[in-house]
């Protein structure tokens, strides 16, 4: 059973290494690179919406921190992607925490209200200052990923970006299955009763909040090398329900879901682009219809498929 | 011994209504205690306040010779003191051995980066209250469901296991409120045993809200009879059972004591 668990992951791992290195249409590498994008950012809001249960349609503005930050941090002082990977990673830590310390006390509807406020203030803040930002103008020019004098490919980027996703994965993984995951995941089902049994709510709140910003803010980082210009329509509101749809179909609160829901949701439109006028609505319809029938998302779909799978291997085998 | 909690003249007014009248009441360290009345009589007001999900409009609950009115409920499970709701409130989504393992959180520190870090600390401690979950589990009797989801459970099982992730806070007062509700006579029985080894095999301190009268008999060295927010009588089984106001309280108005749910 669980050899077979492990061997999807296993093999989707194998899959996502190789591409990069056979495939030669810049096309496709591009876009593999935004599914390992998307998919860092899935993961990291997964930690605040799925695990804990808290609402967040901003994620995509601590993703535009994180690319501001590498972005002027590169062009300003010449530091290195590394430099900026934590930079990105820690002021928009530091923004999540500015963010949720005052509001995280509110609930569901509220705190989504909240975050879509904060998303507007950053944004305006991007447009209108102009000398740090330089406005709608965006920042070009920013300096693509260098490591002993190598300059990073699109190939490379892919891989960076893997390595990135890989150790969130892990990191979320540890954290999850620990006494500070089950106190997220305890704050999430009731928190009457997690406070009961000594969970300190907010501390752990904010906490999932400020994780999931830090991530948000690498890939922000990695992002603004890669691409080497960011500006306000980079990271819209429109991004930041994309990110919550894709953990909310691939299975909120699930290690894997959300790279399942980013794989999906990054994919599908792409390869409905030939009906391009309508591909969104049936992107829109499908995600409907998708968590009516599975409230565990895709990944819990996926998951029982490859059970009945694995238990008709085995039963094959035996007989 | 002497008294684990002092219950000392406490009020509790819900804007017009006067949910508790100056009740006191004492429960003996080690001891199982009962506390029953009528639907509405208070009792659960009464574990709100004891457990710091309510405070008091006026008087005082002292636990192990402190006040603790007032005291936010964590800090009332860190005191020694975890409850059981009428309305079992289980972690739903997490599993049955997560739900007991939470219970120990206030009993331990590692904290994220013990966690990120796989530190020597945090294997030992995830180790041994993993253990210990596994050995309540199988004490209160569900340890085979140890990875269900907690909302998968039958009723009565949901009960155990709420019990068990408040045995597993460490508290020395448990608050049962209603551990039977909804249990047929089989289950019932086997409950008994169970307060019974909390008590004895366990030494906690158990105070208890029952509406099956066989069931709190049983079990209830004395017992306090709460009606209409007043204490009306305090005993033991047999004193309560013969008490005229007792009687009068469950039989003089209409009867709805016996089996209710939640
Ligand atoms: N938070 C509250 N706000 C307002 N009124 C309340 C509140 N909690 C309880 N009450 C009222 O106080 C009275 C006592 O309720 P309580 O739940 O303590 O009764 P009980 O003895 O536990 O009854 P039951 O046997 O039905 O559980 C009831 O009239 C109830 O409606
Ligand atoms: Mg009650």
């Amino acid at each position: 059973m669980s050899t077979v668990r492990r061997f999807w992951p296993i093999l989707g791992l194998l899959v996502w290494a190789v591409l990069p290195a056979v495939v030669k249409d810049p096309y496709v590498i591009h876009m593999l690179f935004m599914v390992t994008m998307f998919s860092i950012l899935a993961v990291s809001l997964n930690i605040a919406v799925g695990y804990t249960g808290l609402s967040n349609l901003s994620h995509a503005t601590f993703f535009g921190i994180g690319a501001y930050v590498a972005a002027l941090l590169s062009i300003k002082t010449g530091a290195s992607f590394l430099i900026t990977l934590l930079a990105g990673g820690l002021v928009a830590l530091g923004f999540g925490l500015l963010l949720g310390l005052p509001t995280l006390r509110l609930k569901g509807f509220y705190l989504a209200l909240v975050t879509i406020g904060f998303g507007q203030i950053i944004r305006l803040t991007e447009l209108n200052w102009i000398s740090l930002t330089n406005g709608p103008m965006g920042i070009p020019g920013i300096p693509t990923a260098r490591l002993a004098g190598y300059e990073f490919t699109p190939v490379a980027f892919n891989y960076y970006a893997l390595v990135i996703l890989l150790l969130e994965i892990e990191a979320v993984r540890r954290i999850s299955d620990s006494r500070i995951g089950r106190a997220l995941m305890a704050i999430k089902n009731d928190e009457i009763v997690a406070n009961a049994l000594g969970v300190n709510i907010t501390y752990y709140k904010v906490l999932a909040f400020a994780l999931s910003s830090l991530f948000a803010g690498m890939a922000g980082s990695i992002y603004a090398h890669y691409v080497t210009f960011v500006s306000p329509d980079s990271f819209t509101m429109a991004d930041s329900v994309s990110i919550l749809c894709m953990v909310i179909l691939g299975g909120s609160g699930t290690l894997l879901g959300p790279v399942i829901g980013a794989v999906a949701l990054v994919v599908i439109p792409e390869l409905l682009r030939f009906a391009s006028l309508y591909r969104m609505i049936f992107v829109g319809a499908a995600m409907v219809i998708g968590i009516l029938v599975r409230e565990g998302g895709l990944g819990q779909t996926i998951k029982e498929a490859i059970g009945r799978f694995g238990a008709s291997l085995h039963r094959e085998v035996k007989a | 011994m002497g008294n684990i909690l002092e219950i000392k003249n406490v009020s509790m007014r819900f804007g017009g209504l006067q949910a508790l009248h100056d009740v006191s009441m004492t429960v003996e360290e080690g001891s199982i205690a009962g506390l029953i009345g009528p639907n509405g009589a208070g009792k659960t007001t009464l574990f709100n306040i004891i457990s710091g999900f309510l405070t008091p409009t006026s008087g005082e609950v002292i636990f192990e010779g402190k006040p603790v009115h007032g005291l936010p409920p964590y800090r009332l499970t860190e005191i020694g003191i975890n409850r059981t709701f009428q309305n079992i409130r289980l972690l739903q989504e997490m599993t049955v051995l997560q739900n007991v393992q939470l219970g120990y959180h206030c009993r331990t520190r590692t904290g994220l980066f013990d966690a990120l870090g796989r530190t020597s600390l945090f294997k030992q401690e995830e180790e041994t209250t993993r253990r210990q979950a596994l050995e309540l589990l199988d004490f209160v009797g569900i340890a085979q469901y140890k990875d269900e989801l907690a909302k998968n459970l039958s009723y009565g099982l949901q009960r155990k296991l709420e019990i068990a992730r408040a045995i597993a806070t460490g508290a020395k007062l448990l608050l049962l409120d209603e551990p039977s509700a909804g249990m047929n006579p089989a289950e019932k029985d086997g409950l008994a045993a169970l307060v019974r080894a909390i008590n004895d095999q366990l030494g906690r301190t158990v105070l208890l809200i029952e509406h099956d009268m066989r069931l709190v008999m049983y079990l209830s060295q004395k017992i306090t009879v709460l009606n209409q927010g007043e204490k009306i009588a305090e005993g033991d089984p047999a004193q309560i059972q013969s008490h005229p106001r007792v009687i009068e309280a469950y039989l003089g108005r209409s009867y709805k004591g016996g089996e209710r749910s939640a």
